[in-house]
């Protein structure tokens, strides 16, 4: 086929590329063994052209491992060229360098031939459950703590597995039947991918997918340069603080500048903080990856995304820096600086882009929870779930409730965590006063708790554990005239600790972790006084913030307004600031 | 008996729909297969009223004729509209101490990962109405903590105190052990009767807190007006004469009595709509073999409009079912319902949808609806929103005075006044551009959305063809179809009320499931063949009696997974009494199953989770009648005149030929700019397109002429 597609074809084949992707993760999760893929979908798949360029990915992946993606076959090929490939290969690696920043992530890549030749490779990308090493914490001195690394390899050879790799794999974790399964369900994956690409080839009587995949490319690159000519030129900064790991040092910070020029942006980080000796350095794909994803949130959110996205935009990063590491810097817990680029982000471009912007969150960075162990008779558990705080509200809307951002991943059920591991949680819920007050209030955080069940552990036997997630040391704060949300809490046994680093707990230990909202937008005196009302009934909103914060009194009983008097409180209070 | 005195004795089976606008009847002959129907306006305050209206005009003709119907086969979008329109009833959750907000909580993921006010929908009980008791199962079923009846009496007072009428309960564990659920129930039934309740063991024994708890929410919302509105339905059909069985129709396309469907109307959320999906199936099923196997059912009635994608022939089918997505239709936007279901995509698009401007000053038209009563302006019942009807009328599309055959008249006026004064003043334009505005806003959400859906199935629009149904389908399904560039578009006979004939293409089907969790490798096969007879016996119950019981089939499946998966696929077992079933056996039907899904196999343990049993009683065979088409077959003799409506095509007035569409014969073709009028709707085509009417009468839209004319520019 030799013509330009027209629209119309163009539209159906791009969809169904993303179709097909999709597809993929519906059957990945449906296949998978561990709840991390199943429940909390912290995976990716995304498809690329003969040229190894990023051109389609499934929805609701994960933004930071999809951004990992733009060079990752270029790398993968880096030790295996195409002319070395030949159908039903499967590459493997976790180079966190190469691929998705961390051990935990590993990555499998497989050339799609047709006719003889390579027209396409799908990836897949999946957080493993375990890797091996010290696990989830931030306190590994070096990547080599950190797990198992597996170099790019040949996972499969013409359809057919290598046992050797499979077998180094499954004896340097803790759940080799749950981690080699998602594995294989990894490959899986990408076969269903080539048969749909080989399929649609046929039925479109296409030769290879290079003028489609062109096509797509340019479409998206134009539509992107048009939305940022929008932005007035001109030099944006802003410098955002990391949590600290110990009370008395000085916080790691990042310092941005985006930089608008015509239809290029550049981001530069210069003066962002040197390497630091805590797990949580970000590799450069990382940082690429949060920093295309703050970008397109507030330029151009509604097309698909693929590597036309990134034509316009450069970045510079200093060497043996937080967000540009020297091997072997540890980097196991790289979301903690990585998920605060967005907000940096969207901070520095808050002058210009004050409609599209949301507060800061304590939705990020991600907050997850590792436990692992041994069980009443033996049998070793291990369980990483995710939990999120609350959104920043932003200019039409309160942020929402407990919700993944800027990354998309989801929770456990409980009933499946207590399934898996002899812990029994006492609650999960909306706390009281957690979202930062506002014209739209930041979305409300959660608290957490269980007690480690004394009559499922084996005695004697250590359990570890590990919580991060949300801001421990600034709060998220508001955007004009918003206020800042609360910051996080951790108790073990009522015992105030930090967090992000690893506990050791025995049978009825009780633990509970404070993990408020956002932060709000616009001035909480110009508040709906029935939307605080609202807050007040549900109970996620006290009296006594409903007075102080927005100027609202409302009668003990919780059901009306002292209208009178909230109109002079809020006279009073908006003279006063 | 002689054949002579059965011709006599006439036997009816009579289909009957209610949507959110209209109440719509089909009475089939089971013996000759003729169809008669009808239609008329729901009363939402009272939708047995609408039933009533309905069976008093078929007696007009035949006041005996409830006794000659053998039954009653009912859907209904009450129970999805309920939740749509958050019309339910004022419900509370009770849930394990520290676990009220599981409900709002939600699953934490977020359905756009590029959007960043991405919201969902308020839950169905606001967190003031959901309450906490203190209890405790963990999760092999053992109780940690025990209830006590006190404190639950207590909470029961303070929500009967605040006026709430249903509670859903949702307790940890309760899928393994519902001791504690029970226990609820039973002091709600014992001392607050008023009360309904529903638990969550029962309405989804599942793992995983959050969509258990949704679902059941859902059920307790809707249940009291379910309930209410059957029992008062059974009180005015049965003094007409009506004493046999009502049937409902379910979400996954069986039918089972009303009396079991009643106790979870979550399970017949679609059942309205079903039977269009019924319907469009069935004709696929009749498309000749080189014709797309591909349909895209479309129903639009006056307050939903209702799509789904039959891909080569099967209709899907899922248990994760969403309703009322929001925003852009992203799956995971909308209230989880795990419930057997056809999928299908519901958006609040239909001939009633509100038009209005919105707070950015952008024309919007739905979800809102004005309903039956007032419904649009120009029905002159009071209403003053303009809607989809009344832009509609102003285009010329419909006929005012013969809207339902003339039975009800519509008040162009009343449309011209509101559309002029609540759309085309405020933003300055013409009332033309206003209605055209309006019509082309509604085509273009569901356009948006129906791609989406078409997408997420890995059809392709261009090779799929779309069946137009429901009162407002056909005078949309013209400006849809060139919005999702399908070329070819089929409108039904009676397409204005096809859920209601639809519904005599759907089985009795009752289906049975029962948790037996074993790794297959200590499984007890006697175990297991007594479970199934067990099942089977009971299944059976749920169907019409039938002298020969072998008219009954049963599907035997069992949900399995390789140990350390989620996500079951069920397979088939061969009848027990018949073949040996053992270990190997299910292993090898696992595996080439799991391969056929899947494209591989696991060398993992496998797990069998449930039983189940899907007892099934064919109804009668049903067809719809056919005519020899004739080649010289003439359209002008159905012309019933000339009438100026809005060409898309040129963007003013031009004359559009208006047809009778009984008077249409079979193979009769017609260019469009025409009209086509029916009773219960009316099909538009434009200048861009030509149709003819095929052996059953339906009306076969050609588009491709119009996308010839495109690629040749």
């Amino acid at each position: 086929m030799n013509k330009a597609f027209d629209s119309i074809t163009l539209e159906i084949l791009w969809s169904r590329l993303i179709g097909i992707t999709n597809e993929a993760a519906v059957t990945l999760m449906r296949t998978s063994f561990s709840s991390i893929i199943r429940d909390s979908r912290d995976f990716s798949i995304a498809l690329f052209d003969d040229q190894m360029r990023y051109i389609a990915q499934a929805e609701g992946c994960t933004p930071g491992q999809l951004g990992c993606m733009l060079p990752i076959v270029k790398n993968f090929c880096s030790k295996y060229p195409p002319g070395t490939l030949e159908p039903g290969d499967e590459l493997i690696m976790n180079d966190p360098w190469l691929a998705s920043s961390h051990l935990d992530d590993i990555s499998i890549c497989r050339p799609i031939f047709f006719g003889g030749k390579i027209v396409a490779y799908s990836v897949c990308t999946a957080h493993q459950i375990d890797i091996g090493g010290r696990g989830a914490g931030q306190e590994h001195n070096d990547v080599f703590e950190e797990g198992l690394w597996i170099p790019i390899s040949k996972l499969c050879r013409a359809g057919e597995e290598n046992e050797d790799v499979l077998n180094f794999i499954a004896h340097n974790v803790r759940v080799p039947e749950k981690v080699i399964g998602d594995i294989r369900a990894q490959m899986a994956v990408n076969h269903l991918i080539s048969n749909r690409i080989s399929e649609l080839i046929i039925e479109y009587q296409m030769e290879d997918l290079k003028e489609l995949s062109s096509e797509i490319l340019l479409r998206t690159q134009k539509s992107m340069r048009d939305k940022i000519r929008e932005i007035p030129d001109g030099k944006y900064s802003y410098k955002h603080y990391a949590n600290k790991f110990k009370d008395n040092e000085e916080p790691l910070q990042i310092c941005v500048e985006v930089q608008v020029n015509n239809d290029e942006i550049t981001v530069d980080y210069t003066g962002t903080s040197r390497q630091t000796y805590r797990a949580i350095n970000c590799c450069p794909n990382m940082t690429l990856s949060y920093t295309l994803y703050g970008l397109k949130t507030v330029i151009n959110p509604h097309i698909p995304n693929n590597a036309g996205t990134m034509e316009p935009i450069s970045l510079k990063i200093p060497e043996a820096n937080l967000l540009n590491p020297k091997f072997p810097a540890p980097v196991w817990g790289r979301t903690s600086i990585a998920h605060l680029l967005p907000e940096a982000i969207y901070s520095a471009l808050a002058p210009v882009l004050k409609d599209k912007i949301i507060a800061q969150s304590n939705s990020s960075p991600l907050g997850s929870h590792m436990m692992r162990g041994v069980k009443k008779g033996g049998e070793r558990f291990l369980i990483y779930h995710f939990i999120l705080g609350g959104m920043g509200a932003n200019a039409i809307k309160d942020g929402a409730h407990c919700l993944s951002f800027p990354t998309t991943v989801g929770n456990t059920a409980i009933e499946i965590l207590e399934s898996d591991a002899p812990i029994l949680f006492q609650s999960k819920e909306l706390m009281c006063d957690s979202g930062g007050p506002g014209k739209f209030r930041g979305g409300c955080g959660q608290r957490i708790s269980f007690i480690v069940d004394e009559d499922g552990v084996e005695p004697g036997e250590q359990i570890i554990t590990m919580i991060k997630g949300g801001k421990t040391d600034f709060p998220p704060l508001g955007v004009l005239g918003g206020k800042p949300a609360p910051t996080v809490k951790l108790r073990i046994n009522n015992k105030e600790c930090r967090n992000e680093r690893q506990h050791v707990l025995k049978g009825g230990d009780f633990f509970v972790y404070e993990l408020p909202g956002g932060g709000g937008y616009g001035n909480p005196l110009e508040r709906d006084v029935r939307m605080v009302l609202k807050d007040v009934r549900d109970g996620i909103l006290s009296f006594e913030s409903a007075e102080t914060d927005y100027g609202v009194i409302i009668g003990q009983n919780g059901l009306i307004v002292d209208l009178e008097g909230t109109r002079n409180l809020r006279e009073k209070l908006s003279k006063e600031s | 008996m002689g054949m002579a005195g059965r011709e006599e004795m006439k036997v009816y089976r009579l289909g009957c729909d209610i949507g959110g606008t209209f109440t719509d009847f089909a009475l089939i002959d089971s013996n000759t297969g003729e169809i008669i129907i009808d239609k008329c306006l729901t009363v939402p305050e009272d939708p047995s009223e609408g039933i009533k209206d309905g069976l008093h005009k078929f007696m007009i003709s035949d006041p005996d004729f409830l006794k000659k119907v053998e039954y009653i086969i009912h859907g209904t979008t009450l129970v999805i509209n309920t939740i749509i329109e958050r019309k339910g009833a004022t419900t509370a959750l009770i849930t394990t101490k520290g676990f009220r907000d599981i409900l709002e909580i939600r699953t934490e993921w977020r359905y756009d990962i590029y959007d960043l006010s991405a919201s969902f929908q308020e839950p169905l009980v606001p967190r003031f109405l959901r309450k906490e008791i203190d209890e405790r199962i963990n999760s092999q079923g053992k109780v940690i903590k025990d209830i006590n009846s006190d404190d639950v009496e207590n909470l029961l007072r303070n929500l009967d105190a605040n006026g709430v009428q249903s509670i859903a309960v949702c307790l940890l564990h309760s899928y393994i052990n519902p001791i504690h659920e029970e226990v609820i129930e039973k002091i709600v039934k014992d001392k607050f009767p008023h009360i309904s309740i529903s638990i969550s063991s029962k309405v989804l024994p599942e793992i995983r807190e959050y969509q258990r708890t949704s679902t059941t929410v859902a059920n307790a919302y809707v249940k009291n007006l379910f309930s209410n509105y059957m029992q008062r339905m059974r009180e005015k059909i049965e003094p007409l004469g009506f004493r046999k069985e009502i049937f409902l129709m379910l979400s996954n396309g069986g039918l089972v009595p009303a009396t079991v469907g009643e106790r979870f109307p979550v399970r017949s959320i679609e059942s309205g709509p079903i039977g269009g999906i019924m319907l469009a199936d069935h004709l696929g099923k009749l498309m000749a073999k080189d014709e797309s196997r591909n349909l895209f059912s479309f129903d639009m009635g006056g307050t939903t409009a209702k799509s789904t994608l039959i891909k080569d022939g099967i209709m899907p089918k899922s248990r994760d079912f969403e309703v009322a997505r929001i925003d852009r239709f992203k799956k995971g936007s909308g209230i989880p319902i795990t419930t057997p279901v056809i999928e299908l995509l519901e958006i609040g698009a239909g001939g009633g949808s509100i038009a209005r401007i919105n707070e950015m000053g952008l024309l919007q038209v739905g979800p809102q609806s004005s309903g039956a009563n007032p419904g649009p302006a120009c029905y002159a019942q009071g209403g003053k929103d303009p809607c989809v009807t009344d832009a509609d009328l102003v285009l010329g599309f419909l006929n005012e005075d013969y809207f339902l055959g003339g039975e009800m008249h519509l008040d162009r006026e009343k449309a011209i006044q509101t559309i002029e004064k609540r759309v085309a003043k405020p933003l300055r334009i013409t009332i033309t551009e206003a209605a055209w505005g309006i019509h082309n806003m509604v085509n273009e959400n569901m356009a948006l959305a129906g791609k989406i859906h078409i997408a997420e199935r890995g059809g392709d629009p261009l090779r799929t063809v779309l069946v137009a149904m429901g009162g407002a389908g056909p005078v949309h399904a013209y400006g849809l179809a060139k919005k999702l560039k399908t070329h070819k578009v089929i409108i039904p006979l009676r397409a204005g009320v096809a859920s209601s004939i639809g519904f005599f293409c759907a089985p009795f089907s009752y289906e049975m499931v029962h948790t037996y969790r074993a790794g297959l490798e200590d499984l007890a096969l006697s175990d297991i063949i007594d479970a199934f007879a067990r099942m089977k016996k009971n299944a059976a119950k749920y169907l019409p009696k039938r002298k020969d019981a072998s008219e009954i089939t049963y599907d035997l499946l069992m949900d399995m997974h390789y140990v350390g998966q989620g996500f079951d696929i069920s397979i088939k077992l061969p009848d027990l009494d018949r073949e040996i079933v053992n270990q190997e056996y299910i292993t090898e039907a696992f595996g080439k199953n799991y391969e056929q899904i899947y494209g591989r196999r696991c060398p993992d343990k496998i797990e069998i989770m449930n039983l189940r049993v899907i007892a099934t009683l064919a109804d009668r065979a049903f067809f719809l009648e056919t005519v020899p088409v004739m080649k010289s077959a003439g359209a002008d003799r159905a012309i019933k005149g000339i009438r100026k409506a809005y060409s898309s095509v040129k963007s003013e007035y031009v004359d559009f030929t208006v047809y009778d569409r009984y008077r249409l014969s079979a193979g009769a073709k017609i260019l469009g700019p025409a009209i086509i009028e029916e009773r219960e709707s009316t099909t538009v085509l434009g200048e861009d397109s030509r149709a003819f009417v095929d052996e059953r009468k339906s009306i076969i839209i050609n588009l491709e002429a119009e996308l010839q004319n495109e690629q040749s520019i």
